[in-house]
């Protein structure tokens, strides 16, 4: 994962607290390596390299694929695992500064679309060159499988951080104090949210980034339109009782647009969303 | 917008139902399986010169994430001397024991007392809880507990509900006990002068009217409680608690075995009378506790209590615990407890008249000042085992009466002070 990531366990005992570390740990390395798309001796490159044959999926990938069709459908399209292609059209850094050509992301726009994908359990077809890409859920279904492995093994309070993706658990007299990197820059403790039980994750878009004849594009991009999604906010953090769900619900609301605040409150969950014009 | 379709269903609720299917692992079994623990304890509590408590509990309790079973045994045994509330006098005293069979003396210029030889009790506690949703939980239970002169039935009913992100926490519970009091040799006629085997002709008239005066075996008293809590947590480090509970109490209060000394200008006890006190006790008490965190797991624990009942009593409670590690298996608590009691309007240690409805000179309804010195030491044997130690150490100052006491009460000493030691050990598996 690219980002850092901490586990803190609290225990009367160093060994027992390095223990329950480690198998937490292990967990989400499995997850990385079982889930990444910069490896090839896994099922996502068998699947992505299938050339329209279909492939078996196992148990742990039906689960995420089938979470990742709900949101598709839930999300009328919005939330796409199958955008990939796009990505590669998008390059937000430095070098370079502009948007591609309308007739190449028409033609990225064809490999898009995970209505066409056929999915009867546990087989799974992708029309040729269709590439899925579960990065927008796997970091956060790794911090809930490590927060679970620290859960199955006693009552230990604990804290999980992947990259700023938290879940965490502790007594009502002790609770976790998360500051939110992009809301409070330098991050400090008077800035954030206590936690006793719970998970936080944000979507954001503060560090990739740029602009082109004064418009601002961000990395969240609309697969249905195959262009950045309009007056996104720079970064919306939630907080819910996992972080699968807390990650899908910035996400949704970061595909929202100029309704991400209002769709965050119709939700009834603690939220944070920031823009441009908040941001100095 | 496209999610507007689904605003029947909210999208917070649909994700919330797929990431649990998605999140429902194999091994969560494991994490639905009831986690049971026990507890067992001694404790010994003794009063310098007067009575001593020692018990004995169990406790198992049985917890899943959707419910908490608990039951609970305890057994303990009271024996010692305890005052009967006559004052001394300079001629030996005589009292006859609650069964009106045995006389005992009391030494010129003592306070009078009764033994009480081995006195057990037995109790048995049930709990069970039940989490609705993540944050609100019900929860019922029910008490029993049995000793020769005391029986106890309680139910109690509860519930708690946590709101915002669980960082306040409310409680609310309902509790109803009904007592049935059963003192030895029945219970004394309330205000009745105490008879003295010398003032009878005969064994047979002595009696007779001792019978007479203890003609009622069996007592009821119910009291009704209600309790009101916030939990609330301020920051990272801080926690606050308030609190508030209501009781009232209907029926016999008297202690059968307590008495007032009925005595003359020169101080001199002219004879006595069993105590009476009001049928009715509303008692509130408001808490309020803070816990500080500090670097390095130490905790700063500080309370305070106010109560005040319809009797008059009134006492402010200050408390003050710093925990913190000691090594990598002790957990170490050093506390103080300080504690100032206004007496109750009806306590009297002698009647200069028969004009009040009500008197006690029970101790307990004195004004006093208590001050308590404690040290509870935890230690980790294993991963899921504890052992416990507390160790408290009480210095009860009550003060004389707030009325000047004539004569021959000036000589003696009615509210000496009384030291009190307490030691438990619990073991935790």
């Amino acid at each position: 994962m690219a980002s850092p990531c901490e586990l803190f366990v609290r225990l009367p005992k160093q060994s027992d607290a390095c223990e329950l570390i480690e198998r937490a740990a292990s967990e989400a390395q499995r997850i990385e390596q079982h889930f990444s798309r910069y490896r090839q001796d896994n099922p996502l490159y068998r699947i992505n390299h299938s050339g329209g044959q279909a492939t078996a999926l196992d148990d742990e990938y039906a689960r995420l694929f089938e979470y990742a069709l709900q949101l598709y459908h839930l999300s009328d399209g919005q939330f796409d695992i199958s955008s990939g292609s796009l990505r590669h059209l998008w390059v937000f850094d430095a070098a370079q500064r502009q948007a591609p050509a309308a007739a190449a992301i028409d033609a990225a726009l064809e490999l898009v679309g995970l209505a066409r994908v056929h999915w009867q359990k546990p087989w799974l077809r992708l029309p040729a060159g269709m590439q899925l890409d579960f990065g927008g859920i796997a970091k956060e279904y790794a911090v809930d499988r490590a927060a679970q492995i620290i859960e199955q093994h006693g009552s230990a309070d604990y804290l999980v951080n992947f990259g700023g993706d938290c879940r965490c658990r502790a007594s009502v007299t002790k609770p976790w104090r998360i500051a939110i990197e992009s809301v409070c820059e330098p991050p400090n403790n008077d800035n954030g949210v206590t936690l006793v039980e719970g998970a936080i994750a944000t979507s954001g878009t503060t560090k990739r980034y740029f602009k082109q004849g004064g418009k601002r594009y961000g990395h969240i991009l609309d697969p249905r339109s195959g262009r950045p999604v309009e007056e996104a906010p720079l970064s919306v953090s939630v907080v819910a009782q996992t972080c699968v769900e807390a990650g899908s619900l910035s996400t949704l609301a970061m595909l929202q647009g100029a309704n991400a605040r209002a769709f965050l409150e119709q939700q009834g969950v603690l939220h944070w969303v920031l823009r441009a014009s908040d941001h100095s | 917008m496209q999610l507007t379709r689904h605003s029947s269903t909210k999208a917070a609720t649909v994700i919330a139902l797929a990431s649990s299917a998605l999140l429902a692992s194999d091994d969560s079994q494991s994490a639905n399986s009831r986690q049971w623990s026990t507890q067992t304890a001694v404790l010994s509590y003794s009063e310098n010169g007067r009575i001593s408590v020692n018990q004995g509990l169990i406790q198992v309790e049985g917890a899943s994430s959707e419910n908490t079973i608990n039951v609970k045994l305890g057994y303990d045994v009271v024996s010692g001397a305890s005052e009967n509330g006559a004052v001394p006098t300079a001629e030996p005293q005589t009292f006859t024991s609650p069964s009106g069979v045995v006389d005992e003396q009391t030494a010129a210029n003592e306070r009078p007392s009764y033994t009480i030889d081995r006195h057990p009790r037995q109790e048995v506690s049930l709990g069970f809880s039940q989490n609705l949703n993540r944050y609100y939980s019900v929860s019922l239970s029910g008490r029993y507990s049995t000793e020769a002169t005391y029986i106890s039935r309680s139910v109690g009913l509860g519930n708690s509900y946590y709101s915002n992100n669980k960082n306040t926490q409310w409680t609310l519970s309902l509790n109803y006990e009904d007592a049935s009091i059963r003192p030895y040799g029945g219970a004394a006629l309330a205000g009745a002068r105490v008879i003295s085997r010398a003032d009878f002709a005969s064994e047979e008239a002595f009696e007779q009217q001792w019978q007479q005066l203890h003609s009622e075996t069996h007592k009821a008293r119910n009291t009704t409680s209600i309790n009101a809590a916030v939990n609330q947590i301020i920051s990272r480090n801080a926690l606050a608690q308030v609190s508030y509970q209501y009781s009232h109490s209907r029926g016999y209060h008297n202690d059968s075995q307590k008495m007032v000394s009925v005595i003359d200008a020169a101080g001199d006890s002219l004879y006595n009378r069993y105590e009476v006190r009001p049928e009715q006790r509303q008692r509130h008490s408001a808490f309020a506790r803070l816990l500080w965190h500090f670097a390095g797991g130490r905790v700063l624990d500080t309370g305070f209590r106010f109560y005040t009942d319809n009797w008059g009593v009134r006492s402010h409670t200050l408390s003050a615990g710093v925990q913190f590690e000691l090594g990598s298996n002790w957990r170490v608590e050093p506390q103080l407890r300080w504690y100032q009691q206004e007496a109750a309007d009806f306590f009297s240690q002698a009647l200069r008249d028969n004009q009040t409805p009500f008197f006690s000179a029970d101790y307990r309804l004195a004004p006093t000042t208590n001050i308590t010195y404690g040290i509870n030491a935890d230690y980790q044997l294993g991963k899921n085992q504890y052992l416990s130690l507390r160790l408290a150490y009480y210095q009860m100052s009550p003060e004389q009466n707030p009325d000047a006491l004539p004569g021959y009460l000036n000589t003696v000493d009615l509210t000496p002070d009384v030291d009190a030691t307490l030691l438990s050990i619990s073991y935790a598996f």
